[in-house]
């Protein structure tokens, strides 16, 4: 019940405060229960724009999760036997396109940009695609299947990742290679999401 | 021959019309644009374009995302096709008969810094295209960059500093 209680008084709260937000933001966690249902999802996940759904996998999504809406719908497809995680507080923007035919992990507060492209199927079977924890994937990157993304890593805009990228690097390019650049521990001041 | 050239002209006009109701958010469009499809104009900024602008957007929505007190300013005779995506916080100029393929992206922020707070807004770097420029497919320009008059930029390239000028007069 304290819970509970808890997020009655929050949700008060924000309607005194900013009865808009309040009204568009009820309006995008709809839309996104709408958008995923029969999924596994967590609480405050919200969408302000369309989402495409698909497939029988097995689709995971942490708590207060945001799509952000735009000129293009974000597709999240997870095939028969798939399994399709995304951690709490990840941000995706519009365009992106995440495919799975047997296991793509998504960590925490990582930041997914528009048009994004992450599918794991290869020709020789699938080979599962994990991206740790505070991890942000610029415009346009492209991940190839079996590559792991360490902690806090940024790919910057363009680029397509081939082979594993360490923890805190930043890595670019075609194939994308990693930059001895030291982003540990990146966002110990991090605050809730919030984009204009 | 007349009929055909009183067709032509009306045709003409025709497209016009339905050009600026598509651009119907611009702060100033120029004459005789042609659009077809969809094109987002958005952020509530300042958005000028050009005359005899084409912007083909059948395969893919066109974005133009102007925040408060940004400008984009789009030349004349400017083409841009589906999927193409201009953000700015502060100035985007696109020259005159500057081409712009498909999914390609014209940014003048970072939006996110790479150490420190991830959801802290960086400086803008105002983007500068010059007159003939090309943007190929899936082109990033990113902030600060400035492309200078008749550069081709191949599909898929990522831009970072400005490019020289190019060697032919």
């Amino acid at each position: 019940m304290r819970p509970r209680l808890a997020r009655l008084k929050r949700v008060l709260n924000t309607l005194r405060d900013d009865p808009f937000k309040a009204i568009t933001r009820s309006v995008d966690v709809t839309r996104a229960q709408l958008f995923l249902f029969g999924c596994a999802l967590g609480t405050g996940v919200c969408a302000s724009g369309a989402l495409r759904v698909v497939g029988p996998g097995r689709i995971h999504v942490g708590d207060r999760v945001t799509f952000v809406g735009g000129v293009t719908p974000t597709e999240l497809i997870c095939h028969p036997g798939g399994a399709l995680i995304i951690g709490e507080e990840s941000l995706f923007n519009y365009g992106v396109s995440v495919e799975s035919h047997g296991a793509v992990t998504i960590g925490r507060r990582c930041m997914l940009a528009s048009y994004v492209r992450i599918c794991d199927g290869a020709r020789d079977g699938p080979r599962p695609i994990t991206i740790e924890d505070d991890v942000w994937l610029a415009h346009g990157v492209i991940v190839e299947p079996g590559v792991t993304i360490g902690a806090g890593s940024v790919v910057s805009a363009g680029s397509v990742v081939t082979r594993d990228v360490l923890p805190g690097s930043l890595a670019a390019g075609n194939p994308a290679r990693c930059m001895s650049l030291n982003l540990a521990a990146p966002v110990a001041a991090h605050t809730a999401p919030r984009f204009s | 021959m007349r009929t055909v050239s009183v067709l032509v002209g009306w045709t003409r006009r025709l497209h016009a019309l339905r050009g600026r109701a598509r651009l119907w958010r611009c702060q100033r469009v120029g004459r005789d644009v042609w659009v077809r499809g969809i094109v987002r104009v958005h952020g509530g900024g300042r958005v000028t374009v050009g005359a005899r602008a084409r912007m083909d957007a059948r395969t893919a929505p066109i974005e133009i995302h102007a925040l408060p007190g940004a400008e984009i300013i789009i030349g004349d005779d400017v083409s841009i096709r589906g999927g193409a995506s201009i953000e700015a916080r502060a100035r985007v100029v696109i020259g005159d008969r500057a081409h712009l393929d498909g999914f390609c992206k014209i940014v003048d922020n970072h939006f996110h810094p790479v150490r420190g707070d991830r959801h802290a807004r960086p400086e803008s770097q105002p983007v500068v295209l010059e007159p003939d420029v090309v943007l190929g497919w899936r082109a990033v320009v990113l902030p600060g960059v400035t492309v200078g008059r008749g550069t081709f930029i191949h599909a898929g390239t990522v831009v970072r500093r400005s490019p020289g000028a190019p060697k032919e007069a």
